[in-house]
């Protein structure tokens, strides 16, 4: 039986950014997101509704307050290269993200300590109570991998894990083959995927040749593959998405201690970013939160946008991160709505691999698309200091750090909605963000290959993929 | 001397006061109580059903805040819960401490109900990681059934008000009406005037009844004294009737022969009728209810006939404008009745007929066979009877022209016909003349021995 599979030709998986492989702790992009997850295993886990549920470790305690988490970890797991999986392997694993400075750390940054007493018993300390820190611990980012391990891009197997899939080069293509290792092994059903990469760095045009399957598939990514023959045969239903985009008064820009001029430039945003929205029908988004979890506003509250004479016009940088905005762009004379605001655009554009280089750049608003990676209000706000390279709590001001302290660490998880829900707000009153438009996600692929139970999740898990 | 006195009626006021009532009473709280408790056991299986709905659902939703360490989140979902009304207390215990405490029930351990569950980690129930139990009060269930009865104990107080109002308002009535039920035993008649119309048919209908029994018993006392005397009258007679018989065969030579018989015929029959009188009043003082018996013996219609025709046709020779013929095709035909009585009844019918021809006219009585029964007709040309008369002239009392006449003849002569199974007709016209049938039934057996009276006549005929 297996051995019949494994004889069958791997199903073609798509799409993988340029920049895959590469070390876990430096992955940001959701398409890279989900591969990992296929490959790692992250120490708790959530299901479909975002619910926490056991992952590596098995069960756990919260003391002294919710200040310590005690672990129990599974003892059945082994790695792919047959090392048994234990405690101090997470421990390497966590504290590796969080010194990497990867895009999780931001949510991790209330750990202070790790410890793994045992081979089965991890202790993780935080240095404040931390409502999100489960969550943010079930990341495909934070999936576990061996104590002492480093990425070896050379390597045909650079990523070491006890997920269900091992990535393996064969030739000049990247596989991914079921881990004999893991639990039920014999039950997936699709042995071998073959991953199909973007054809740009941009993650805007797909490969000539069509994969069997496709999740995380954005608008442009569609539009896309519209245009390749053989799309007729695929089929396209909507995945659940966290995503969305918003555009931010950049803290490097040149401008961002003036009110006024963050007034007006903040004010020909809402202006293009509406008329864009409109004239595209996207669904605008409603602050940093985005619909369906927890702390979103439920409608947008914009401020009223005024226009005056200007004499002369003044340089705007508008920072556009990766390929989301290009078909915004394309359909709006933002240069001349600009021109009614005393403003000359610079536009710049950043590829998501250079996120790093931002503020650098000096941006005066930066216009970027993101998923909070999980389904919690701080997935989205923690995640902002990529964009913004400077401190949240700095960037907000000593006012409203306060209070984003308090929602982090609420209990009350109403009281914690309604206090985000108010972060959000303010934002938006003090014209910091422009909500921008949610970015819908599709799974397209054969249509043997789709079913309801693979839709439901965030990041999509392969082994559940049945070839019917 | 009353069936029904004053003390005795109360006793049944008393029965139904003190028995029916309590009765009613018991039978109804019996019934109001199973109902309570039906309503009780269906609204408890209700009520079981939504708490465990309601526990399923908190153990889901205080499970995720418990794995997310999020215990005050747990806190503040039981507390939410514990607002319902219904839930006394809330238990969360999680594997490192006790989350939520059940301090003091709100209620006695009677109503409570427990529910708890583990909870686990995975939905396989493989990692434990805590506790719940929710105990609902449902002693309100309880009350309800009190609360209940007590609703219907009002109910049945207040029947219990209107069936000892409704009985109290009907046995008085029932009181006056026996009282005057009473009246009526206790003076063994009935003042018509002063007796109330009666509101209770069937009381009115026993005071009816008892009226006629009364009217009934007067009559037959007076029916008995009026026999009494006719005894004494026939036992007198006995003697002087012997002596006139005994003086007639003396005189037997000196004596028309046809006049001899005609005496001697009569003093038989005064001696017969004297003996039925004596055997009457003998038989009605032996009859317990006091019913004379009626005597089935055959005797020859043709004979008994011939023997009164005689007597009369001799009695009209005083009156030579007056005939009587008589014509008979009834020899050896029997009647089953007394020939006495037989006799009596043509005698007063044939001088019913002379009566109205008075001075001069025709009798014809004649004598059939029609069918089974034997037919005797007793024709007269007389002055006849108006119709109006005729209507009512069997019935008791009724009369028709004799001055002394209280209409007694033909109505026992009807009486005795019908009790032997006979009939009697009468048809007339004024100024044409009546005709008098009597249809009797002939006797079958011909084997008993005929009447003493009929062989006495055959001697008297043969003489």
């Amino acid at each position: 039986m297996t051995s019949t599979l494994s004889a069958a030709s791997p199903k073609k998986y798509g799409y993988v950014p340029p920049t895959f492989p590469r070390d876990p702790a430096e992955v940001n992009q959701f398409a890279e997101h989900i591969v990992l997850g296929q490959i790692l295993e992250p120490m708790v886990d959530t299901d479909k509704l975002g619910n926490v549920t056991p992952g590596l470790a098995e069960s756990w305690t919260f003391e002294d307050k919710g200040l310590t988490i005690k672990f129990k970890i599974r003892k059945d797991r082994v790695f792919s290269n047959g090392k048994k999986l234990e405690a101090k392997d997470i421990k390497y694993t966590i504290d590796r993200v969080i010194q990497k400075k990867s895009q999780s750390s931001n949510f991790l940054g209330s750990i202070s300590s790790i410890e793994a007493p045992g081979s089965d018993s991890l202790i993780i300390r935080l240095r404040e109570p931390n409502v999100s820190i489960l969550k943010a611990l079930s990341r495909d980012q934070a999936g576990v991998v061996p104590i002492d391990w480093n990425f070896d891009k050379e390597s045909s197997e650079p990523l070491i894990g006890s997920g269900p899939y091992r990535l393996l080069k064969k030739g000049t293509n990247w596989n991914l083959e079921v881990n004999g290792k893991f639990p039920k092994a014999s039950d997936i059903s699709i042995r071998e995927w073959k991953l199909v990469f973007f054809a740009d760095h941009d993650l805007n045009v797909p490969a000539i040749g069509l994969p069997d399957y496709v999740p995380g598939a954005t608008l442009s990514t569609k539009t896309g593959m519209q245009k390749v023959s053989g799309f007729e045969k695929l089929k396209t239903v909507s995945q659940i998405s966290y995503a969305q985009t918003s555009a931010w008064w950049h803290p490097h820009g040149a401008h961002f201690n003036s009110a006024e001029m963050r007034s007006r430039a903040m004010g020909l945003i809402e202006e293009i970013l509406a008329k864009g929205c409109k004239k595209l029908e996207l669904e605008r988004a409603t602050g940093v939160i985005p619909k369906g979890v927890a702390g979103h506003l439920a409608v947008t509250d914009a401020p009223k946008v005024t226009h005056k004479k200007y004499e002369k016009t003044e340089p705007l940088r508008l920072a556009f991160v990766g390929a989301t905005f290009d078909d915004f762009l394309k359909g709006n004379d933002v240069q001349a709505i600009a021109k009614e605001h005393g403003f000359q655009i610079e536009i710049i554009k950043v590829s998501p691999s250079e996120m790093g280089k931002v503020a650098e750049k000096k941006p005066d608003v930066i216009f970027a698309g993101w998923a909070g990676g999980f389904n919690d209000p701080e997935g989205f706000i923690a995640l902002l200091p990529t964009f913004l390279g400077k401190d949240f709590g700095t960037y907000i001001g000593p006012a409203m750090a306060e209070k984003y302290k308090r929602a982090r660490q609420e209990e009350n998880w109403t009281v914690r909605s309604e206090l985000f829900q108010q972060i959000n707000a303010q934002l938006r009153k003090d014209q910091l963000m422009v909500p921008g438009w949610r970015i819908p996600f599709y799974i397209i692929g054969q249509t043997n290959m789709i079913s309801e139970e693979a839709t439901f999740r965030y990041t999509p898990r392969l082994h559940l993929v049945k070839d019917l | 001397m009353g069936i029904f006195r004053k003390s005795q009626t109360r006793s049944i006021q008393i029965y139904f006061l003190r028995i029916f009532i309590p009765i009613v009473l018991l039978v109804s709280t019996a019934i109001s109580g199973l109902l309570a408790w039906n309503d009780y056991q269906v609204n408890k299986a209700s009520r079981l059903d939504s708490q465990k709905l309601t526990f399923e659902t908190f153990a889901a939703v205080v499970r995720q805040p418990l794995i997310q360490g999020s215990l005050i989140e747990a806190r503040i979902r039981a507390n939410e819960l514990a607002q319902n009304s219904q839930i006394s207390c809330i238990e969360i215990k999680s594997i490192s401490e006790t989350i939520q405490s059940c301090n003091k029930l709100k209620t006695s351990s009677s109503g409570l109900h427990r529910m708890d569950t583990d909870l686990y980690f995975s939905d396989d129930a493989s990692n434990w990681m805590g506790h719940i139990s929710i105990t609902f009060d449902n002693s309100d269930l309880i009350a309800g059934i009190w609360k209940n009865v007590g609703k219907n104990a009002i109910g049945l107080v207040l029947l219990a008000v209107i069936l000892f109002a409704g009985l109290s308002i009907g046995f008085s009535r029932i009181r006056i009406e026996l009282n005057e039920l009473m009246k009526i035993l206790e003076t063994q008649t009935s003042d018509k005037k002063r007796t109330p119309k009666f509101k209770i048919s069937e009381f009115s209908s026993l005071a009816q009844n008892l009226s006629y029994q009364f009217e009934v018993s007067k009559a037959a006392a007076e029916a008995k004294a009026a026999l009494d005397v006719a005894r004494q009258v026939a036992h007198d007679i006995r003697s002087p009737i012997v002596s006139l018989q005994v003086a007639l065969n003396a005189a037997q030579v000196q004596l028309d022969p046809t006049i001899k018989g005609v005496l001697n015929h009569s003093a038989q029959r005064i001696s017969d009728i004297a003996n039925e009188v004596i055997s009457q009043y003998t038989a009605s003082n032996k009859s317990s209810e006091g019913q004379v018996t009626i005597q089935k013996l055959p005797m020859s219609v043709d004979l008994a006939l011939n023997e009164m025709v005689a007597e009369k046709i001799l009695m009209c020779r005083q009156t030579p404008q007056v005939s009587m013929h008589t014509k008979s095709n009834v020899e050896d035909t029997f009647v089953e009745m007394q020939v006495s009585d037989f006799k009596r009844i043509i005698s007063n019918l044939i001088d019913n007929a002379l009566y109205a021809v008075s001075e001069r006219g025709n009798i014809d009585v004649n004598c059939t066979r029609i069918a089974n029964e034997c037919c005797i007709s007793i024709l007269d040309n007389g002055s006849g009877i108006s119709e109006a008369v005729l209507k009512t002239i069997l019935e008791k009392g009724g009369s028709f022209g004799k001055p002394n006449g209280k209409g007694l003849g033909l109505q026992w002569a009807k009486k005795t016909i019908e009790k032997h199974n006979g009939r009697i007709l009468i048809s007339s016209q004024e100024g044409i003349g009546t005709e008098v049938r009597i249809f009797l039934p002939m006797s079958m057996n011909r084997n008993v021995k005929v009447q003493t009276g009929v062989q006495l006549s055959l001697a008297a005929k043969e003489a």
